[in-house]
């Protein structure tokens, strides 16, 4: 655009002021039209409410669930802790230094007790599994 | 609605937020919100195209009803990149064709060209009335826009969907042919 457009873009104030009176309402907005609008708005919302509250539902049983799982997870853990499976060596994994470790320690350990934590280790199913 | 004592201070924004996402007592005041200070606007865009006033009411509904639908659950919610005016005025333009076709006293066309709005008929004493309605319709709406509403370019080329270069050359020629008018000479003066 040119200059000349950008400029052809002011009108001068005083007709701006007789463009904005023309263009005002006289009309009033009836009640009705009110009443209406505020009972859709209310219908609107409301339905949202209802969906929101089902959300609430789903929210709580995938807390259970969460918490179940949890739940399971410690339960294992004290279970590995409390056995022979542990990370008896202190390298923050159970692996074989710990099935040698313990072996050395020969702390109330028998042959059975190796055996069964080096299998566990070399199971398919991984530490931890039964 | 209840009229509130005070008016909302929130912006438009902040309240179409909660519209989005708001529990449904924010939301509703929210809108209510909304209504009250856009309402006389939303009337007097409607009355731009008729001089009917219960047509007009009816455009005003239909406006307000459009925009509630798109707060969810009925619609993905409002995402406002300018003024809510800009979004309001499409709807009320097309609500006002719409309501005036549905009384027969508008042709049924699928897309309304910019010249074939139909225009208030202005009173005989009001020259300057009179002058813009005689406008090309597409020139007057522009003008409109810009120093009635006070929209700049961008807003009034994303209300009409139309170039920012196709309103400029809108308000161009309309303010041309203001100028060129005897009745404003003194305006220009």
């Amino acid at each position: 655009m040119t200059a000349e457009i950008e400029q052809d873009e002011h009108l001068p104030s005083a007709l701006v002021e007789e463009l904005k009176r023309i263009d005002r309402a006289s009309a009033v907005i009836t009640a009705r039209v009110d009443r209406t609008l505020a009972s859709m708005a209310r219908d609107q919302f409301s339905s949202r409410q209802a969906q929101r509250w089902r959300q609430p539902v789903w929210g709580a049983a995938a807390a259970c669930v969460l918490i179940a799982a949890l739940f399971a997870t410690n339960r294992l853990e004290d279970e590995v802790g409390t056995s022979a499976y542990a990370d008896v060596d202190g390298s923050g994994t159970i692996d074989i230094a710990d099935v040698l470790a313990l072996a050395r320690s020969g702390q109330g350990i028998d042959q059975g007790d190796l055996d069964a934590f080096a299998f566990r280790l070399v199971s398919l199913d991984g530490p931890g599994a039964p | 609605m209840p009229r509130r004592r005070h008016p909302d201070s929130r912006s438009d924004e902040s309240l179409v937020q909660v519209c989005n996402q708001g529990d449904p007592r924010a939301a509703r005041a929210a809108f209510e919100a909304l209504y009250v200070r856009h309402k006389d606007y939303v009337l007097r865009v409607a009355l731009r195209f008729t001089p009917d006033i219960d047509l007009a009411l009816d455009a005003l509904q239909d406006t307000f009803v459009q925009l509630l639908r798109r707060f969810p659950p009925t619609g993905g919610g409002i995402t406002l990149t300018a003024r809510l005016t800009t979004l309001l005025y499409p709807i009320a333009r097309n609500a006002t064709i719409t309501a005036l076709r549905r009384t027969g006293r508008f042709p049924v066309a699928d897309d309304v060209a910019p010249d074939q709005l139909p225009a208030r008929p202005e009173r005989e004493d009001d020259d300057i009335g009179r002058l813009l309605a005689a406008l090309p319709s597409g020139q007057r709406e522009a003008i409109t826009l810009r120093f009635v509403d006070g929209m700049s370019i961008r807003e009034i080329a994303e209300a009409l969907s139309i170039p920012e270069g196709t309103v400029k050359s809108r308000l161009h020629q309309g303010i041309a042919r203001l100028r060129a008018s005897s009745v404003l000479k003194e305006f220009f003066d």
